[in-house]
């Protein structure tokens, strides 16, 4: 027999604001593009059934060939279908991860504005190439840095067969290396992602947070 | 012993459930509670919950929630409170409280010097309550949440939550607050008055599912914490805590009763990542 019955309110949930930066450009054709695709909607699935992590991560995603698109603006899982994404053009790569960061501060002045709570926002750039030759790698890496250091948000590069190892791990803070994906294992990644935002979702200011290994899907020799 | 009123008795339960969060982590439950009947009518009831950046929270919460109710009954006992039926001033009330709070945290340096623990290490809040039929006496340090109820329907926070400028910021027990501006500014004491109903003491894990704790001002368009218990929480849970009575249930079985109640009795509990306590108390009505 059920003796309590009380019912729960309707509390807002802190927010947890996670921006995919996605190569689409052409060389991401065939398998890539298409593994990327498949680990997107399990990302999508895995979220779904968190009920923690549902209420608490909005979802940005941004993609860049020739052209910026911002595919989906902050939302949270319930309130979109993940898009399949196609690809074509070069790869603008350095003008779309400084989209991303304009548009997570946007997002955080929002919060504040509405007095929401929120955990340090992500950005996560994947990408199988180098940026154009007119992209300032040197400017965005610097900036990239300091807001890391000053714990703007936090960044993570993930570099995709060919990616300009080099180049990536340059753009990527020094607290977190590029991390190379092992073959088009995009699902193990999404799967890895999930779980370190759900682990995120879950801790409490002063908490040491300890992420699942990367080793399922990384290349972490070449 | 105290003197037994024969008035009308409370029924009350009480527990503490390990979160998601800490059983992910392979962290111990790092909440505890303590609840002493001084006899039908008077009661004390004490909360703490351990920082979840302190490695031996779980240790340092069970201390000063053990210590507090037991330093509180001596104060009821030594100015006779209960004996007489009657209550101290507001004054006379946050004097003995803070001394109360001072002579634990002494106790607490103590016992980390004696085990070798780094006093930092053994963080937790407090939130402890004197209940009578017809006032509650609350001091607290830090997070949490408190209820009460005068009348059917209508519930009101006992206490003020201490928040940071960051989420889940909050003062413990162990910080540096021991200063006369400290003191005045971290030690929250209260006195309700009225004919008490129920009352309610929570961690922080329990208040998403108990209290509206943010949510939209439609007028100033922002979301903001009302600190305000949600009657349709704790009515039908008072109805239940009632039928416990009426059937005669030991103090354990309507504990196990709680236990289950906070562990997945709603959404929010059984998804809450932090551990839950609640104290929950029902005067039984003559």
């Amino acid at each position: 027999m059920s003796y309590f019955h009380g019912e729960t309110p309707d509390n807002y949930e802190q927010k947890c604001l996670c921006t995919l930066v996605l190569d689409t450009s052409g060389s991401m054709s065939g398998s890539a593009i298409r593994e990327l695709n498949r680990g997107l909607q399990e990302f999508y699935t895995a979220i779904e059934e968190d009920l923690i992590a549902a209420n608490r991560l909005e979802v940005s995603i941004i993609t860049f060939g020739s052209e910026i698109k911002t595919i989906l603006d902050p939302s949270l899982i319930d309130n979109f279908d993940m898009p399949t994404l196609t690809v074509s053009g070069t790869t603008r790569l350095v003008d779309a991860v400084r989209d991303a960061i304009k548009k997570t501060e946007e997002r955080k002045q929002w919060y504040k504005e509405t007095g929401q709570p929120y955990y340090r926002p992500i950005i996560v750039l994947i990408t199988d190439g180098e940026p154009d030759q007119d992209q300032d790698v040197d400017g965005l890496s610097d900036d990239i840095q300091n807001a890391v250091d000053t714990k703007k948000f936090t960044f993570w590069g993930l570099g995709v067969k060919g990616f300009n190892h080099r180049i990536l791990n340059h753009i990527c803070p020094n607290s977190a290396p590029v991390i190379p994906l092992a073959g088009y294992k995009f699902s193990e990644f999404f799967k890895w992602l999930s779980n370190s935002i759900g682990i995120i979702t879950q801790s409490k200011e002063g908490d040491s947070i300890e992420l699942p290994p990367v080793s399922d899907w990384a290349q972490m020799k070449f | 012993m105290f003197k037994d009123n024969n008035s009308p008795t409370w029924v009350v339960a009480y527990a503490s459930v390990i979160g998601n969060g800490h059983l992910l982590m392979n962290l111990p439950c790092q909440d505890s509670n303590v609840h002493k009947k001084l006899n039908n009518t008077w009661g004390v009831a004490v909360v703490a919950d351990g920082a979840g950046s302190a490695a031996k929270s779980d240790i340092g919460s069970d201390f000063v929630s053990r210590n507090i109710a037991h330093c509180l009954e001596e104060v009821i006992k030594r100015n006779g409170w209960q004996d007489l039926d009657h209550l101290p001033t507001e004054s006379e009330w946050r004097t003995e409280a803070i001394k109360v709070m001072q002579i634990v945290r002494q106790r607490l340096d103590q016992f980390s010097a004696a085990k070798e623990y780094k006093i930092s290490d053994l963080a937790c809040t407090l939130l402890a309550i004197l209940y009578t039929p017809f006032c509650i006496l609350t001091v607290h340090i830090g997070d949490g949440r408190a209820a009460y109820s005068v009348e059917p329907g209508k519930w009101e926070a006992l206490i003020e939550p201490f928040r940071g400028n960051e989420v889940n910021q909050t003062v413990f027990i162990t910080s540096n607050i021991w200063t006369p501006e400290g003191v005045d500014c971290y030690i929250k004491t209260g006195f309700v008055k009225g004919d008490i109903r129920a009352f309610a003491l929570l961690s922080d894990g329990c208040e998403n599912g108990s209290f509206e704790v943010n949510v939209w001002d439609e007028e100033k368009q922002k979301y903001h914490d009302p600190n305000r218990p949600y009657v349709k929480f704790f009515e039908p849970n008072l109805k239940g805590m009632l039928q416990l009575n009426k059937e005669n249930k030991t103090q354990d079985e309507i504990n196990e009763i709680w236990t289950g109640f906070l562990k997945d009795g709603s959404k929010q509990f059984q998804h809450e990542t932090d551990d839950k306590t609640m104290i929950f108390g029902v005067l039984v009505p003559e």
